[in-house]
């Protein structure tokens, strides 16, 4: 297959959220190729979060679809083209490709990191006890976590419980992992074993979709930024070329805001203005 | 007073006290199951079902159980529905207790952050799974007190089903009465009995919170 006919990993068209009078997202259109770590940026409200909400279905979309490796999410077509709603297991199925770590970590207190991990092994997957606990033992030893097994989330930092979080979601092997500002709610000096996971992550060429406010972790491994403000996309762009010199005016002001005072990169180059 | 004259309707008491007895784990296990159709229905479903939901907690909360009763019992047979009493009487308990227990189970499981089950749904569990696996066994013990209530509350309420000859303790002593003219002795012996019966349902019910609870916090904390 050539590149032009292989389906991106996850694709979103024309995605749109309202609430009532409010549109948070509002016609985004966003593909992440097989492989490809792509960071979300933007300021708070911009509709980063909503967006991996939309992509992975949590919140349906208003408007628009979702692709997963070419197939639409939620609904299918029938032989007279009709469009139906998938049934709820198939949908499931269909979402089960897609990982996802959010902000709280939202593990599940009562399970221990090995439960947690083996949870959906054993009730989705069908593993045996044997099979899944082996399974999240490997899972958690990539998060260097081997040793809090039998832990419960209580017992375990912020960033331990964020590299849970990443292994439950691994162990399911998703083809495509979303990241909902997965170190916003970490101890500063707990988001860098978190950072770390994910840069061995995407070194692995895992397909990544990252909303973060960790400007140098998009610097350092996202090969390509969406800038998003407004529910829109503002400008998206190879991470380099984002940082050194960023198209958009709006984008400049929030690097410009953000990048150089904190950690030393590059003042970025201001975009011309357009041509009257 | 006249106790003796009591003796030989024992049997006929015990035997009422039985179906009591029966009713009550009938109705109670039936309400509780369909509550977690409500719940299930309600906070998963499609979003009209969550309406249809709403609307037959609204009719049952603003219905007394007699009127309930005897539209099943006598309403029912006219739409050429037949049916028993002992049928009437638990579908009468089983509707009037489940949006009850539906609203004491929501309470609860309320208190578990939303994220939770996002998370829960991205692993892929589904709408029961996520029930049994994640929100039951964390607000079992919230949920459990509220739950003693209602349970009692239809363990009570078992005595209004002698308006339809079910043959329950209730009905049972007012046929007893009739026959011994001793309205006090067979009455208070029957009040000891629920008494003692209700008060020993509540605290097996307070003793399983309490394992519930105490595992909780030697579990998480």
């Amino acid at each position: 297959m050539d590149a032009a006919t292989v389906p991106a990993a996850i694709a979103g068209e024309g995605l749109t959220m309202r609430y009532g009078a409010a549109t948070v997202l509002d016609g985004v259109d966003i593909a992440v190729s097989r492989g490809e770590v792509v960071c979300v940026l933007g300021p708070s409200g911009s509709g980063k979060s909503t967006l991996l909400r939309c992509l992975s279905f949590l919140t349906p979309p208003t408007a628009g679809a979702v692709y997963i490796g070419g197939e639409r999410m939620g609904v299918r077509s029938d032989a007279g083209g009709r469009i139906a709603t998938l049934p709820a297991k198939t949908f499931r199925q269909q979402r089960s490709r897609v990982g996802m770590v959010f902000q709280s970590f939202n593990l599940w207190p009562h399970l221990t990191a090995l439960g947690n991990v083996t949870e959906g092994l054993l009730r989705v997957r069908g593993q045996t006890q044997r099979e899944a606990r082996s399974r999240g033992m490997e899972m958690l030893a990539s998060v260097g976590l081997a040793d809090k097994a039998d832990a419960h989330p209580a017992r375990l930092s912020g960033g331990q419980q964020q590299r849970v979080a990443i292994a439950r979601a691994l162990a399911m092997d998703p083809e495509i992992l979303l990241f909902d500002e997965p170190t916003s709610a970490l101890d500063p000096e707990l988001v860098g074993e978190v950072l770390a996971v994910m840069e061995a992550l995407a070194a692995r060429h895992t397909t990544m979709i990252v909303v973060t406010h960790e400007i140098a972790f998009a610097a350092e491994a996202a090969d390509r930024v969406v800038f998003m403000d407004a529910g829109r996309i503002v400008e998206t762009a190879p991470a380099e070329r984002f940082f050194s010199a960023p198209t958009e005016e709006r984008s400049w002001r929030f690097l410009d805001q953000t990048m150089g005072r904190y950690i030393g990169l590059a003042r970025p180059a201001r975009p011309a203005p357009p041509a009257p | 007073m006249d106790w003796s004259s009591l003796v030989p309707y024992l049997p006929d008491l015990a035997r009422g006290f039985g179906v009591t007895l029966l009713l009550t784990a009938g109705g109670a296990a039936c309400a509780l199951a369909a509550a977690v159709v409500l719940v299930l229905g309600s906070t998963a479903g499609p979003h009209l079902l969550g309406r249809a939901i709403r609307v037959y907690t609204e009719i049952i909360l603003g219905l007394p159980i007699l009127v309930l009763l005897y539209l099943i019992y006598f309403v029912l047979p006219q739409a050429g529905i037949r049916i028993g009493e002992v049928t009437a009487g638990l579908l009468t308990l089983t509707l009037y207790y489940s949006p009850y227990m539906a609203e004491a189970i929501r309470g609860a499981i309320a208190s578990v952050p939303a994220g939770q089950v996002d998370a829960a749904r991205m692993i892929g569990l589904n709408p029961v799974q996520v029930f049994a696996r994640i929100l039951l066994p964390q607000t079992l013990g919230l949920m459990i007190p509220p739950l003693t209530g209602i349970l009692i509350g239809l363990a009570k309420d078992t005595a209004i089903l002698s308006v339809i000859s079910v043959h329950e303790l209730s009905y049972v002593t007012k046929r007893v009465v009739s026959r011994t003219y001793a309205p006090f002795e067979v009455w208070a012996l029957v009040a000891a009995i629920y008494w003692v019966t209700l008060t020993a349902l509540d605290a097996a019910l307070r003793r399983v919170e309490w394992r519930v609870t105490r595992f909780r916090m030697s579990g998480a904390a």
